[in-house]
């Protein structure tokens, strides 16, 4: 009961409704042109401008920064899906299942996958991808699109998403904010983030 | 964080929804114990004293806010199709007193809240049969407010000391749902009542249903519905149906299946002899033919094979020859995304079957190819993007089906 009450009243982006970084974890400078690696793989990423890290991840092929607070910027790294895996924490794994990666899936898969996931953790149908393109990550083929949803806060928010099937694991890049300002401020530095990622 | 929390108490107070989760039996206060008049649908009612004053005022202050949600359905059509039905089922004087409100939200309810504001959720529109199901929910409803169901049970609580013991019990089970349901939580939030409360409100709606000409059967044929739907999503899914653990719609108490033979004793003794009932399925169809596509989409949305199965089974009439083109593209992107061993090759099978129709959206040929793709059959997979593309060449994934369908994008 508490915990749902804490959850819904908190302004939630989608990623922190289900992999929200727990209120103790500490938050670490990147600075800019400080290249990393991210979400426990070779994926290497080199920010243009400076950002925070959480130290603690949402889940273990995971890792999440922000520049102001997750609800108004937060960018999200995932690296090494597997076959059978799921994008968030399996919370209700019977009654809310959420959808598994797969490693045949087509571009356009991976696109309705994640917009699946996230219907599923926003309960709602508000979702919608505006546009997909081919594009490619660290040099390998795979997608980029970009999305708008309301989440309960109704906020209209915006997310672009980058990612890639590489030797059957699914590496992602996504980014949101809200549609107001916060989008349009950080969306050029994090596609320079995206077109830059490279494998080590 | 307190005052989140007496918000939030009231909250799960106020409103009266249809199919509350949960079967946590909170309070029981007895039908009619609480003088009638006036009733709260009759022109020009005020609240009686000041804890209705406040609730009142709370309502209006929720429904202040509900009022900026995106998930409001504004299409004035729509809007007024639902209120005829309601104003045809209640009369045209007492539903003056409702404030209507539908949401852009695949789940199956609807509520209202003790100052006239219902709330009518877009799954409910996409589980009805026909107009006198709809007119059946939409007097159940209307019955628990004019008998006040939510004030007495507001005033009962009151009367307790720990308001946080009373809270442990109550009713909140929305999984992922959360996040967009707290926008409406104050006003359209989940509560059971008491089986009495309940049973007035059945009675109440076979009453308003036979008055206003309406097929009173049709109030069991919901809850068979959608007790039948439940149980598909268990069986697919691996848990316990819901079906009698629901309070509201599914009360624990009376019992479903018990319920369900009430209210059709009920319509039998309601209804005249030799007299005509309309059911409106024709008339409903029409009114929410527009919406149909988007609402299946949103069910197919949750990823709940066996209950969306089961509910495009029982759209189609349980009739091979009602399986639409439109029926039959849902059933297509329900096989395609739940990828299991087989389940491409069966939705290309529905996509063929919806492009034979005639009557289909273009997403069948988009579908039909991505399915044709995953089973391996490439070139014709392909043809099948080229002909999607052909038909929607602005589609919002152009560039990346054109790039799948072997065209230099």
């Amino acid at each position: 009961m508490m915990n749902f009450l804490t959850k819904t009243a908190a302004a939630l982006a989608l990623a922190g409704m289900l992999a929200a970084t727990p209120a103790h974890a500490g938050w670490r400078l990147v600075e800019a042109g400080d290249s990393r690696k991210v979400a426990r793989s070779n994926l290497v990423v080199t920010p243009p401008e400076d950002w925070n890290r959480a130290t603690e991840r949402p889940t273990s092929r995971s890792e999440i920064w922000t520049t102001e607070g997750t609800q108004l910027t937060e960018l999200m790294f995932y690296g090494k899906i597997k076959d059978g895996e799921t994008l968030f924490k399996r919370n209700q794994r019977k009654r809310n299942p959420l959808p598994e990666f797969s490693a045949t899936m087509l571009p356009t898969d991976l696109v309705e996958w994640y917009e699946d996931t996230a219907n599923i953790v926003l309960g709602g149908s508000l979702f919608q991808i505006v546009e997909v393109r081919p594009a490619t990550l660290g040099g390998y083929p795979g997608v980029h699109f970009r999305y708008s949803y309301t989440g309960g806060d109704n906020v209209a928010r915006l997310g672009e998403v980058r990612a890639a099937i590489i030797d059957k694991k699914l590496y992602l890049i996504s980014f949101e904010a809200p549609e107001i300002h916060y989008f349009d401020r950080y969306i050029t530095g994090v596609r320079a983030m995206m077109d830059g990622a490279r494998f080590e | 964080m307190k005052r989140l929390f007496a918000g939030a108490a009231l909250a799960a107070l106020i409103a009266q929804p249809l199919a509350a989760q949960d079967a946590d039996q909170p309070e029981t206060v007895e039908a009619g114990q609480v003088d009638m008049t006036p009733l709260p649908s009759a022109h020009g009612y005020e609240p009686q004293d000041e804890l209705e004053k406040g609730l009142w005022y709370e309502m209006d202050e929720a429904e202040k806010r509900l009022k900026e949600s995106r998930f409001l359905i504004e299409d004035p059509e729509l809007n007024a199709y639902v209120r005829s039905v309601l104003c045809k089922t209640v009369g045209e004087d007492r539903c003056q007193a409702t404030r209507l409100y539908l949401v852009r939200t695949p789940q199956f309810n609807a509520s209202m809240a003790p100052n006239g504001a219902m709330l009518v959720y877009s799954g409910l529109l996409l589980r009805m049969r026909d107009e006198a199901q709809l007119a059946a929910v939409l007097g159940h409803e209307f019955t628990h407010f004019e008998k006040q169901h939510s004030l007495r049970i507001f005033r009962s609580v009151r009367t307790k000391t720990d308001i946080m013991s009373w809270l442990s019990v109550l009713p909140v089970r929305l999984p992922y749902a959360a996040a967009m349901a707290s926008q409406y939580a104050l006003i359209g939030s989940v509560y059971s009542f008491n089986r009495e409360m309940e049973r007035e409100a059945d009675a109440g709606s076979i009453e308003e249903l036979v008055e206003a000409g309406y097929d009173p059967r049709a109030a069991s044929a919901i809850w068979s519905q959608l007790g039948a739907e439940m149980d598909a999503t268990a069986r697919e899914r691996g848990h316990r149906s819901d079906k009698n653990r629901n309070g509201g719609l599914f009360a624990t108490h009376p019992r479903s299946s018990d319920r369900m033979g009430r209210l059709a004793v009920l319509a039998r003794e309601a209804m005249a002899e030799g007299a005509d009932y309309d059911r409106g399925a024709a008339e409903y169809r029409a009114a929410i033919g527009d919406w149909w596509p988007k609402l299946i989409d949103d069910q197919i949305a949750l990823k709940d094979f066996g209950g969306t199965e089961y509910l495009l089974a029982t759209l189609a009439g349980d009739d091979p020859m009602g399986w639409t083109g439109d029926l039959l593209y849902a059933r297509g992107e329900l096989y395609r995304a739940r990828a299991g061993a087989g389940d491409f090759a069966q939705a290309a099978d529905f996509y063929r079957q919806a492009i034979a129709t005639g009557q289909t959206p273009a997403e069948s040929w988009r579908g039909l190819g991505i399915a044709l793709l995953r089973s391996g059959a490439t070139a014709e997979g392909q043809a099948a993007l080229r002909s999607y593309l052909d038909l929607r060449p602005d589609a919002p994934d152009a560039a990346l089906l054109a790039s799948m369908a072997g065209e230099n994008a």
